[in-house]
């Protein structure tokens, strides 16, 4: 699955240092070729630039979500969102940065959404149920520990305060640096420092007995 | 070198974590650190969380999926192309006309007839967000043409109105006449503003009349009065 491929790809976040800024200065201007490619109406960069990203921006979703059809759903819409700015997108931030920044609005929006649904519904649940795409349930033959780790830290994490939780997922899960999580919310380094240190000790007290 | 508390070591605890300090709040925090115990068990949890979240991965996505997803954006992006495509040749017909000489368009069309509605069109257009800045240059010369373009069935409005204020007139000087003694003189049997009454012709005995008016360039104009019943 080319999907898995991605993902594997990835750097993990120890091994940012060894990417360094050369390596991201390739990435973004790979982008930028492909964003202009686009600006003239090419399908073609329109598919790379989907491929490119859609690992991290379903990502995202889900750690915003907690929930993967609807992380889906997001990823789609933000795509959608930017195919229509995509003739107003001047560069002035990496296409990264700006996706991730239109991903996050996106995620939020649609809990929000989904928050007023819920509070709508007689039938509607007290809290996000983690589940796989494709699928509401997770499969019991699932491995029960790393099942059990990883739907506390769903839980965990839809319990850190928004601001805090959206600062958290865009560097320590998707590999951004200070600076561009700052450009993405709009917000200075310094609250950026601040707002992860918060989340990551929420989750500390909320992960205590899976993590000690 | 100056001394930090424990507060204000915490604001960079994260960063100092992640490597992401400059190298003199980088000495600081590891000046603090070295004599305090409470912000080096806080550095541990910020660093174990990480490493938490680090071994954490959501459900992955079918392949199958990821390709719906993608021939549903290139749909969206084909719409958008043809909307595209049908503004920019809607534009270059009317950059056609333009080319135009001023008699040869008057020859190719009514005034103020496809180019308002094309204007109109793309500027629909542009405001979905479709069309490129070139575009737009040329949208606003068209709004602001289209606008200075007189409507296309101004002179009728201009007719009625004036039609309809020659029969007011006539209604009242009629209903004038029917008391009056008709022995006026034929050619201006009575007068009002800028409309003359050329003649009134009686049809029958139930005072059913026709009135002949208008001004200098007008035609006659006529207009029958309604038969009354007897009593």
């Amino acid at each position: 699955m080319d999907g898995a491929k991605e993902q594997s790809a990835r750097p993990a976040p120890d091994k940012r240092a060894e990417v360094g800024e050369a390596a991201r200065d390739a990435e973004a201007q790979r982008d930028r070729a492909l964003v202009r490619r686009l600006q003239d109406g090419d399908s073609g960069a329109l598919d790379d630039l989907f491929r490119r990203h859609r690992e991290a921006a379903y990502r995202i979703a889900y750690r915003l979500l907690g929930n993967a059809e609807d992380a889906l759903d997001c990823v789609q819409e933000s795509f959608i969102h930017v195919l229509r700015g995509i003739g107003s997108f001047r560069g002035q931030s990496s296409f990264k940065t700006w996706l991730f920044r239109i991903v996050t609005h996106a995620a939020l929006d649609w809990r929000r959404c989904r928050a007023v649904r819920s509070s709508a519904s007689l039938d509607a649940e007290s809290s996000p149920e983690p589940e796989a795409a494709g699928e509401r349930r997770r499969s019991p033959t699932a491995d029960a520990d790393a099942a059990d780790l990883k739907e506390a830290i769903d839980k965990a994490l839809m319990n850190v305060s928004e601001k805090n939780r959206v600062a958290l997922v865009l560097y320590a899960l998707e590999g951004m640096s200070y600076q561009e999580v700052a450009e993405a919310l709009g917000i200075s380094v310094g609250t950026v420092m601040s707002r992860i240190f918060n989340a990551r000790q929420r989750l500390r007290e909320l992960l205590a007995s899976e993590i000690g | 070198m100056t001394t930090m508390d424990c507060d204000e070591i915490r604001t960079m605890l994260a960063g100092y974590a992640d490597g992401e300090l400059a190298a003199l709040e980088q000495e600081a925090v590891e000046a603090h650190l070295a004599h305090c115990g409470p912000c080096r068990a806080l550095l541990a949890d910020q660093k174990r969380v990480q490493r938490v979240l680090e071994s954490y991965t959501p459900p992955p996505v079918p392949a199958e999926r990821w390709g719906a997803m993608s021939r549903h954006l290139a749909g969206e992006l084909a719409g958008r192309e043809h909307a595209d495509l049908v503004t920019q040749h809607r534009l270059d017909s009317l950059d056609d006309l333009e080319d135009e000489s001023p008699s040869e368009g008057r020859k190719t069309r009514e005034p103020g007839t496809e180019a308002p509605g094309q204007a109109r069109s793309a500027m629909a257009h542009a405001l979905a967000g479709n069309v490129t800045a070139r575009s737009r240059g040329r949208l606003e010369k068209l709004t602001l043409r289209g606008a200075a373009r007189r409507p296309r069935f101004a002179w009728v409005a201009h007719a009625v109105g004036a039609i309809a204020a020659a029969v007011l007139i006539a209604v009242g000087i009629t209903t004038v006449l029917r008391t009056t003694d008709f022995g006026l003189a034929p050619d201006a049997l009575a007068t009002q503003a800028d409309v003359t009454i050329h003649d009134v012709e009686m049809l029958d005995p139930d005072y059913s009349v026709i009135v002949y008016a208008g001004g200098k360039k007008d035609l006659a104009f006529m207009w029958v009065e309604p038969v009354e019943s007897p009593n």
